[in-house]
């Protein structure tokens, strides 16, 4: 299944078990967070919303000022609050009021060891959320607008009890209790808590989860307001609160250039293996070429055979056959190249491997030039002639030596 | 079990790994290069002994011929006893014909060679150069399937119009 860009995903935390929404859409519940990741399409990102337990939340009265200095105010509420370096904390508030030189916020803060049993979770698939908002916020979000209202319900089995003021939540409290014996017994020390801690004591109403239901009775006697049933919670409602880990934040980045590295790798190898694939190919086609002209070689090679045994033959009756080979012929050229008739032979010897003529000439210039001649002929030029200087004689002629091989 | 590497053998094993790569890249592609250049060799040399081999079997037609003229026009040794005696015979009638001297021929038995059977005369002459021209000009023509094997002329120091001549004459008969 491929994500859709524009659909959001997100993973709640339900009475029991997780649920899968896409936008207000509930897909799945799964007992486990790790089954209910699964369950997400792969590579869509998802927003989480983290149960109430793990998280350290208060109502806070401090100086009405910007809201970068309440966040130094808040982070050294934290500090103040939880066993930590504020270096290992994450948290988060929303503004509830402004009125009389005060603000009321409402924070939500933990310490990184608790978000390790989501983390170890999210680190096993290699996926981690974009967003991390408290569950108790959408549920806020449900309420309706403009009204104190008192909410109960159960996330993980752990009763929660919150003041919605104007859809957020103006305080939270996760009760020891686990079911309405309990929670009779637990509520009413918690609302001297609530009223230790400012937050408003009338409400519009009383909103609960069908499963605490068996407690609307406690709640009608301490409790002036109209019980009805919790609507729908959907996690469709942008929150202000976001309690996005660092560490997350870290790893889903590296996981991401990881995967973008894995991608670059991947495609680099491909385009080295084309490149391998297209020289073995080239190899194999010129190697293909190779046989083909080897086949067409050794195709023509009987028919060479014949032929050259042949011309063989031929060639070796030569001297008999061949009128280019007869010793008559080899004196009349000899004879042509004569530069005048006072040169002449004197000796003239033809053997199979080459020819020799002995002549006379009357100056050596002329014997020279004869020999320039005979290298110049081109009915010769099949010879290799080689003479020596001429030869002075008593007689003061020259004589000279040409030697020819065919 | 699986132990996650530390930064140190990450930097490691990437550079190992480097090594590999560009190391067997290297071995590829010389491999290749190599490889690549010996069949471009071959496949040149193929095409021009190729071509030359076309260029011969384009004369084929006239090997064949020639081959057939062979068969038809050399002469098959009849008797071997007696075909010396003939060739001696028609350089005799030759040089009597040309006024060419004869002197000290020597018959040959027959010399059965790959390609003929080679009946061999040698002689010496003594004549002009112009009659000696004539005869040898007669002696050889290409039907009569006679080479000189040898030839040697001198003049005659003491006569310059006079030349020696000592030849080694051979009849080549089609072999058996």
């Amino acid at each position: 299944m491929k994500p859709t860009p524009d659909v959001s995903y997100c993973l709640t935390p339900q009475a029991e078990g997780w649920a899968v929404w896409r936008d207000a859409q509930r897909l799945h519940i799964a007992s486990t967070l790790a089954e209910a990741l699964g369950l997400l399409p792969v590579a869509s990102r998802f927003e989480f919303a983290v149960p109430c337990h793990p998280l350290i939340m208060e109502r806070l009265r401090l100086p009405a000022t910007e809201r970068d200095e309440l966040a130094g105010m808040v982070q050294l509420q934290w500090e103040k609050a939880l066993p930590y370096s504020p270096e290992e904390i994450t948290g988060d508030f929303a503004v509830l009021e402004t009125a009389n030189g005060e603000t009321v916020v409402w924070s939500a803060a933990a310490a990184h060891d608790a978000w390790r049993e989501f983390g170890d979770t999210w680190s096993g698939a290699n996926r981690w959320p974009r967003r991390v908002a408290p569950y108790v916020c959408y549920v806020a979000a449900a309420c309706p607008a403009e009204e104190t209202i008192l909410v109960v319900y159960v996330e993980q089995g752990h009763w929660v009890v919150a003041v919605v003021e104007d859809r957020r939540p103006g305080w939270v409290h996760v009760m020891s209790a686990a079911d309405a014996a309990g929670f009779a017994a637990e509520f009413p020390s918690l609302t001297l808590t609530m009223g230790l801690d400012g937050v408003p004591n009338s409400y519009a109403r009383v909103l609960l989860s069908p499963e605490v239901i068996g407690c609307e009775a406690a709640l009608q006697s301490a409790v002036q307001a109209p019980v009805e049933m919790l609507p729908l919670v959907t996690p469709v409602t942008e929150v202000d609160v976001n309690l996005l880990p660092s560490l997350w934040q870290v790893s889903s980045q590296q996981h991401r250039d990881g995967r973008a590295w894995r991608k670059r790798v991947l495609l680099a190898a491909a385009v080295y293996l084309f490149f391998v694939a297209a020289a073995a190919v080239d190899l194999f086609v010129l190697q293909h070429k190779a046989s083909g002209l080897e086949a067409e070689l050794n195709a023509q090679r009987p028919a060479l055979g014949l032929l050259q045994s042949r011309r063989a033959r031929f060639n070796s009756l030569g001297a008999a056959i061949d009128s280019h080979r007869y010793a008559i012929e080899l004196l009349y050229l000899l004879n042509r190249c004569l530069p005048g008739e006072s040169v002449r032979f004197t000796e003239f010897e033809q053997m199979p491997q080459q020819w020799r003529v002995v002549g006379e000439a009357p100056t050596a210039s002329l014997a020279i030039e004869y020999l320039s001649r005979l290298k110049r002929d081109p009915d010769l030029s099949g010879n290799d002639i080689t003479a020596d200087p001429p030869r002075l004689l008593a007689n003061e002629r020259a004589q000279f030596q040409v030697i020819g091989k065919p | 079990m699986r132990r996650t590497l530390s930064s140190r053998e990450k930097t490691l094993a990437m550079i190992v790994g480097l090594i590999v790569f560009i190391g067997g890249t290297y071995v590829l592609g010389e491999t290749y290069v190599s490889k690549r250049a010996t069949v471009n060799a071959r496949i040149v040399a193929q095409k021009k002994q190729l071509r030359s081999m076309h260029e011969l079997l384009d004369q084929g037609a006239l090997w064949a011929q020639r081959e057939q003229w062979l068969q038809a026009k050399q002469p098959h040794l009849e008797n071997a006893d007696t075909a010396g005696v003939q060739l001696l015979d028609s350089v005799r009638e030759l040089a009597r014909r040309h006024t060419v001297l004869l002197a000290n021929p020597t018959i040959h038995p027959p010399d059965p060679r790959p390609n003929c059977v080679s009946v061999v005369l040698e002689i010496e002459t003594k004549s002009p150069w112009a009659p000696l021209v004539e005869l040898l000009q007669e002696l050889q023509t290409p039907e009569q399937f006679v080479a000189l094997e040898s030839a040697h002329i001198s003049v005659d120091p003491a006569d310059p119009t006079q030349v020696f001549g000592r030849f080694k004459i051979a009849r080549w008969y089609a072999p058996n």
